[in-house]
């Protein structure tokens, strides 16, 4: 046991004694701070509290807001990608776990040392995923489950999650709504695949951690190419009309507000 | 009688273990188990090469079936609305009741042939085996359970620790237990009913009746309850009045889209004696209720099936012989099955 530990100490350190021959062969990574911001047009998005107003007139104030990510991809410099592994890449953004600065931090790790130009990535899980079955989801069901972005009465993921109340010009009392959105078992799929480019160059090295700050405005959702207004309706769960639209709208939210290297 | 037969490679990839007295015990347990399927039965849709079922494998998963812990009251087992006397159904009841005295709001269907299916439930809800199971366990008027929980507790039992290392080399873990019941459930293949005997060349085994009745089967029923399973797997609003205790639009449910209202989707009739009460919600207690639905209580609406427009036209001694075909699709061999069994 002794001499097992002394030839595994001995190989240790000869590993990191290595001379500058062996870098080139090593494979430099890093790691990456995801910053997500969700904001309301000009605003900080703040829960409970805050009121806001979209352009169908509709006040509302938002209690849940939560969506999932998914399938994040690195551009490089030259085109090239870097995909993370599937289970690597798959969060949920809950605006409740937001830090005092109202944001919300997701690491990864492990990307190649490279200059990157843009990200790419899914909002919600795609079809594909979905099928691989229980060992496809790893903990990610779990913690679903958990945040409360699975329906119950369908084993399926909820993309994006809204819940609120609102008045309206013809909705003077405070009423709650909903929109819960997602893919409708195999008969309609609402995963979307949004690409964002950076302002700047993103460095990643060997122990540097740069952040990419990642703005969701949550305005978009109501005022996109589709107008939602909630006096249309207010609770969207299984809506294939306009679940697919509102869809496209929220892919529509992000963007990359700045790079920290 | 021609088979085909699905045999695991996975053996090849164990017995490259590392031996030793214990593993070798493993080994034998890490076996591949054999499904049995008649040539004439569909294309197998679960991917099962991602999850071979092994003697391991499918032991756990059955352990698993009927263990109460899966609830949140420790009681409602999977097995306590899906029992095997009753082709895996709630006996008796339209629709079952979960824990905190929850009530459902549909009927529990049997388990049999699943592998053949690729869109499970009444409406579809679930779009592959493995996941189907999140529904129930989670539903708060079923198990109630989360699975983070189960883990919790079945990390308790020595047992299941042992069971989960041996199947999946693996701790216990929210995949492994969806893919140890997909095991299970995969290997509850129901073919041999005396119709089976009939399909495989013993032109005596059914009596004149029961002829007729097959005959009167494919011309009236077919066309939706079709093929070797009985179902052609679509969505269709049968004409049946709607409940407005439980106002369940079916399909549509799922999909959100209005042409889905009021569709289910077409059962399996295999053991169908045996799976009373009859549809979605349960509401037909005997077969004659059934087709005496569709002799004369069809309704009409916009989705209804085309070919229910006009009822079914039959006798009454259509309608004896046309059940007594149905109960030619018992599997006393799947219904009596000890490797399904509880006890």
């Amino acid at each position: 046991m002794k001499y097992l530990l002394y030839t595994t100490m001995v190989l240790f350190f000869l590993g990191n004694t290595s001379c500058s021959g062996d870098d080139e062969q090593m494979l430099a990574e890093g790691d990456i701070a995801l910053k997500f911001d969700n904001i309301v047009a000009g605003s900080d998005l703040i829960i409970d509290n805050a009121a806001y107003i979209n352009s169908s007139n509709n006040n509302y104030k938002v209690q849940q807001f939560k969506y999932i990510i998914s399938n994040v991809v690195l551009i490089d410099t030259d085109g090239n990608e870097f995909a993370l592994p599937k289970a690597k890449s798959m969060f949920i953004i809950d605006e409740a776990d937001a830090n005092a600065a109202s944001e919300i931090w997701k690491m990864l790790n492990t990307i190649d040392a490279k200059d990157y130009r843009s990200i790419k990535f899914g909002i919600g899980v795609d079809q594909e995923q979905y099928l691989l079955g229980a060992e496809g989801q790893g903990d990610f069901l779990d913690l679903a489950s958990q945040k409360g972005m699975m329906w119950g009465w369908q084993a399926g993921y909820k993309f994006l999650r809204i819940d609120g109340l609102y008045t309206s010009e013809n909705i003077p009392t405070e009423t709650q709504f909903a929109i819960h959105m997602g893919s409708h078992g195999s008969s309609l799929d609402n995963y979307k695949e949004i690409s964002l480019d950076f302002p700047s160059t993103l460095r990643v090295r060997n122990g540097n951690i740069p952040e990419i700050h990642i703005l969701c405005d949550l305005s978009k959702l109501f005022d996109g190419e589709y107008v939602f207004d909630l006096e249309e309706k207010d609770q969207i769960h299984v809506d294939a009309e306009r679940a697919p639209k509102l869809a496209s709208n929220f892919s529509k939210a992000f963007s990359v507000h700045h790079i920290h290297n | 009688m021609k088979m085909k037969t699905i045999i695991s490679l996975a053996l090849l990839v164990i017995s490259c273990y590392a031996c030793s007295d214990e593993d070798e015990l493993n080994q034998a347990s890490n076996h591949p188990i054999s499904i049995f399927i008649p040539d004439y039965f569909p294309e197998v849709k679960y991917p099962i090469q991602q999850n071979m079922p092994t003697d391991a494998g499918v032991k756990l998963g059955k352990k698993l079936f009927y263990d109460g812990r899966l609830s949140a009251n420790n009681v409602i087992s999977c097995g306590f609305c899906h029992q095997q006397e009753f082709a895996f159904t709630h006996h008796g009841h339209s629709v079952s009741h979960g824990v905190d005295n929850g009530i459902g709001f549909r009927n529990s269907q049997p388990i049999q042939n699943l592998i053949f299916f690729d869109e499970f439930n009444w409406d579809g809800a679930s779009i592959h085996l493995e996941l189907q199971p999140i529904i129930p366990i989670t539903s708060d008027f079923e198990m109630g359970e989360s699975l983070e929980n189960i883990i919790q507790k079945l990390k308790t039992d020595d047992e299941y620790n042992q069971l989960f290392k041996v199947a999946f080399n693996e701790d216990i873990s929210a995949d492994n237990i969806l893919k140890a019941l997909a095991q299970f459930m995969a290997t509850m293949v129901s073919a041999q009913s005396k119709y089976d005997e009939y399909l495989q060349g013993n032109s005596s085994v059914l009596t004149n009746d029961e002829l007729q009745g097959l005959s009167l089967f494919n011309q009236q029923c077919s066309s939706c309850h079709s093929g070797a399973l009985f179902t052609n797997q679509e969505y269709m609003n049968n004409g049946l009045p709607v409940n407005p205790n439980l106002r369940d639009i079916g399909r549509m449910r799922v999909t959100g889209v209005l042409a889905d209202s009021l569709r289910f989707r077409v059962p399996s009739l295999r053991n169908v004696a045996k799976s009373f009460p009859y549809m979605h919600d349960g509401r037909f207690q005997t077969l004659e209720a059934v087709l005496n639905h569709y002799r004369n209580g069809i309704v009409q609406h916009p989705t209804l099936a085309p070919e229910l427009q006009n009822g079914i036209v039959l006798t009454d001694q259509e309608v004896n012989q046309i059940i007594s075909f149905l109960n030619t699709l018992t599997d006393e061999t799947f219904l009596t099955d000890e490797r399904f069994a509880e006890f």
